[in-house]
């Protein structure tokens, strides 16, 4: 009945268990959406690990959540199977590959030792992130940079990762409902820029 | 008669027409072309899904976007929770010249555009009801300030709005809630900006949402804002006017309002032996059967495009050119405000302080630009909404190279202060800015599409240059750095305030409404939406249509009790 309304049904009972006071332990991955298991799009066994070590070294478990526990490998490969359009699939697909292919002697990069693929990809990412002259996607957007689909792919793993409930509500700060406005706060060690839908 | 009155259209000024109509004593019948909303609905209101419930993180799939939306994804307000609420431009086409981009923002349901609106909510001033008499463009306004007034008042009193009382001239004052306070950047902003430049003001933007509930919103189930900053997607808590949230329940209280959905208005039926509109032909949006409902007294409240297109689309013996059209100024003078001229500033010298909630608005610098009533470079003038954040997050995160830790450290970080200035221009009615019938291409109800021939000119590029030029200058004032500044205004329409296209005047031979929004031609007849516009201010102007409405449907009910129409 809600098909192609963006509010499909699980988003509903989602709703109605909110309203009904469950708790909030339901999944954010299958909210925001994943690729349905008979899906074409998904990536395979070895796209997966190349992922999951890509994402997993740009945002790395530490003392509080990494990309891994919020589940950024399944909900990027969600958003190309659920909402990317074949050039943008095709694009994100490039960037992997040539992140693959820093790797020596046709290795796997997901193979590398982890200290040899933060070494790599740090190369990598500050290569592609070097201002560009190009145009400005956005006047909120990040500086045009080198290699815009390496930094598409790198806004999409961030926006899912602080769009997860852990680190939004941890490594940022989130109250969805806050009641009110306070228009003067102290900042203090403990302050997080507040993530979420933004200000106005 | 099947009813009293017939309100075409439940958005913004149908709302409101329908529940002074209502309260006045009418039976009457509101028409929506588009489906049944509710309030509350978790399918229809998408405020509880929290961030990461959002399907796709918010985005519409790419491919469906462009096919569907080329034109409502221009709208900062369409995401995945709010695509319901938007139109398809493929299901509901129109036209321009290849040459000339019009941006038609739209969506149909139960409340229009009341749903998604900004809130912003302003009077016009004296200064605007004299500007077409003192400069000569447009038709003068057979109303002055003071005869709108009491309007504004009881309209503001009624949805609520929160804001600052600040004794501006080309601002007036209102009957207000307590506003939402500018931060501390933003206090050091205004008085940077009100020193170097004693004639502008920045004040907290007016706003539509509850900062106090009333007792008369209380008992339309009414609740104060909860500050989440979420006000596209509805509002569970009825924080934020909208037909859905006041006006419609406030006249379905008094057991007089009928609501039918889905009723596209094909057009309105006119006897020319009185001289009086008797009803209005309407195709179901769905099944495409026709009725005809009949009514002592019609407010058109169609949106300006969609008014134009009824009135056009009523042709007669009596009136080929199209319903209270005598005067050819029917769909002409299509105004909007400059948009999208934008200054993003960055500061490192304000206040290391924060703030709690998301603010369902920002400040306001209202126009300060020949307030003589005179022109010098350029006619009339501009104000600015704005506001001064901190960020962090993903956004710091991306703002320089790096991974690992020390990406997510910088995430963690709050963000400097950043400002945006977003300039807001009075676009000046010009009787080539039109909006026609096609002569050849249809919807899927067989209603000719408007074709909307719209174009900035002189003037308004010369104010889009003025208002980049003292965005820079604020910013700077304030010991900002100018990061961006975008100057080339955004296609006409986008700027969500289209209006214009049935002025009010005091001659028949070029306006098409009295100084009542009455149709000098068809005397039950009243148009209260933005097609009644005689010029555009630069202020947001859902007040002032809801104002016109409410004055309208006073006089119309004192119309029929007299007799009179």
């Amino acid at each position: 009945m809600f098909a192609g309304l963006g509010v499909d049904r699980r988003a509903l009972l989602r709703s109605a268990l909110l309203l009904a006071g469950a708790s909030a332990v339901l999944d954010s991955v299958a909210a925001i959406g994943q690729a349905a298991a008979d899906s074409p799009l998904r990536y395979d066994a070895a796209d997966m690990a190349l992922l999951s070590a890509v994402a997993d070294r740009i945002l790395p478990r530490c003392d509080t959540v990494g990309a891994l526990d919020v589940g950024v490998p399944a909900l990027f490969e969600g958003l190309m199977a659920n909402w990317a359009s074949p050039a943008t699939r095709t694009a994100m697909a490039g960037v992997l590959a040539a992140i693959n292919a820093l790797a020596p002697a046709g290795r796997p990069f997901a193979s590398l030792p982890q200290d040899r693929q933060v070494a790599l990809l740090t190369a990598h990412d500050a290569a592609a992130l070097a201002p560009s002259t190009g145009p400005r996607a956005s006047p909120f957007g990040p500086p045009p940079a080198a290699d815009p689909a390496y930094q598409t792919f790198k806004q999409l793993v961030l926006t899912l990762f602080y769009l997860s409930e852990p680190a939004l509500t941890q490594e940022l700060a989130y109250t969805h409902v806050p009641g009110r406005w306070d228009p003067s706060v102290p900042v203090t060690p403990a302050t997080r820029p507040e993530g979420g839908p933004g200000m106005f | 008669m099947d009813f009293d009155a017939i309100v075409i259209g439940s958005g913004m000024s149908g709302g409101i027409a329908a529940k002074e109509l209502c309260e006045r004593g009418l039976k009457t019948l509101v028409l929506e072309r588009g489906n049944l909303v509710q309030r509350g609905n978790a399918a229809d209101s998408t405020d509880w899904m929290r961030p990461w419930e959002l399907p796709n993180a918010g985005e519409i799939p790419q491919e469906q976007l462009a096919a569907d939306y080329p034109i409502q994804s221009q709208c900062y307000a369409l995401s995945s929770a709010t695509q319901h609420l938007f139109v398809k431009d493929s299901e509901h086409p129109y036209t321009t010249p290849e040459d000339k981009p019009f941006s038609w923002i739209r969506g149909y349901h139960l409340g229009g555009r009341s749903i998604m609106w900004g809130r912003q909510t302003y009077r016009l001033s004296a200064l605007d009801f004299e500007a077409n008499a003192r400069d000569g463009h447009g038709a003068d306004w057979p109303i002055r300030y003071d005869d709108l007034a009491p309007w504004y008042s009881h309209i503001e009193n009624f949805i609520g709005v929160s804001g600052s009382v600040e004794g501006i001239d080309s601002l007036p004052d209102g009957d207000f809630l307590p506003p939402f306070e500018l931060n501390d950047a933003e206090v050091q902003f205004k008085g940077a900006v009100e020193s170097a430049f004693p004639e502008r003001r920045v004040i907290p933007g007016r706003v539509a949402n509850l900062r106090e509930a009333r007792e008369h919103h209380r008992a339309l189930g009414r609740a104060p804002c909860q500050v989440r900053s979420l006000c596209e997607r509805g509002c569970a808590f009825g924080a934020y006017h909208s037909s859905i949230n006041s006006s419609l329940p406030a006249a379905r209280l008094t057991g007089n309002l009928t609501v039918v959905t889905d009723a596209i208005v094909h057009s309105i039926v006119h006897d020319p032996a009185t001289g009086k509109a008797t009803g209005v032909r309407v195709i179901d949006a769905n099944t495409k059967a026709t009725t005809t409902y009949s009514a002592r007294v019609i407010f058109c409240n169609a949106s300006t495009i969609g008014t134009a297109q009824i009135l056009l689309n009523s042709t007669s013996e009596a009136m080929p050119r199209g319903l209270a059209n005598g005067s050819d100024q029917v769909g002409r003078n299509i105004m909007d405000h400059l948009y999208g001229l934008l200054t993003i500033g960055a500061f490192q010298n304000m206040p290391d302080s924060y703030y709690f909630g998301r603010r369902p608005t920002g400040f306001y610098i209202p126009r300060y630009r020949n307030l003589d009533g005179v022109g010098g470079e350029y006619l009339r003038g501009y104000g600015f909404q704005g506001g001064l954040s901190r960020n962090g997050g993903p956004g710091a995160a991306m703002a320089v190279p790096g991974i690992g830790e020390e990406l997510k450290a910088r995430a963690r970080e709050l963000g400097p202060w950043t400002m945006f200035l977003a300039g807001f221009g009075e676009i000046l009615p010009h009787a080539d800015n039109r909006v026609t019938m096609h002569p050849t291409q249809t919807d899927q109800w067989g209603i000719p599409v408007p074709h909307i021939d719209v174009a900035l000119r002189d003037n308004e590029m010369k104010l889009a240059a003025a208002i980049q030029a003292d965005g820079r200058a604020m910013v700077e004032a304030a010991g900002g750095t100018v990061v961006t500044s975008l100057g080339d205004p955004a296609p006409p329409g986008l700027g969500i305030h289209e209006m214009g296209t049935a002025r009010m005047g005091r001659d028949p031979a070029t306006s098409v409404l009295n100084k009542w929004n009455q149709a000098h031609e068809v005397p039950n007849l009243f148009i209260t939406d933005g097609a009644a516009m005689a010029s555009s201010g630069c202020v947001n102007p859902s007040l002032t249509y809801m104002a016109l409405s409410a004055r309208a449907a006073e006089t119309a009910a004192g119309m029929l009790a007299q007799g009179v129409i």
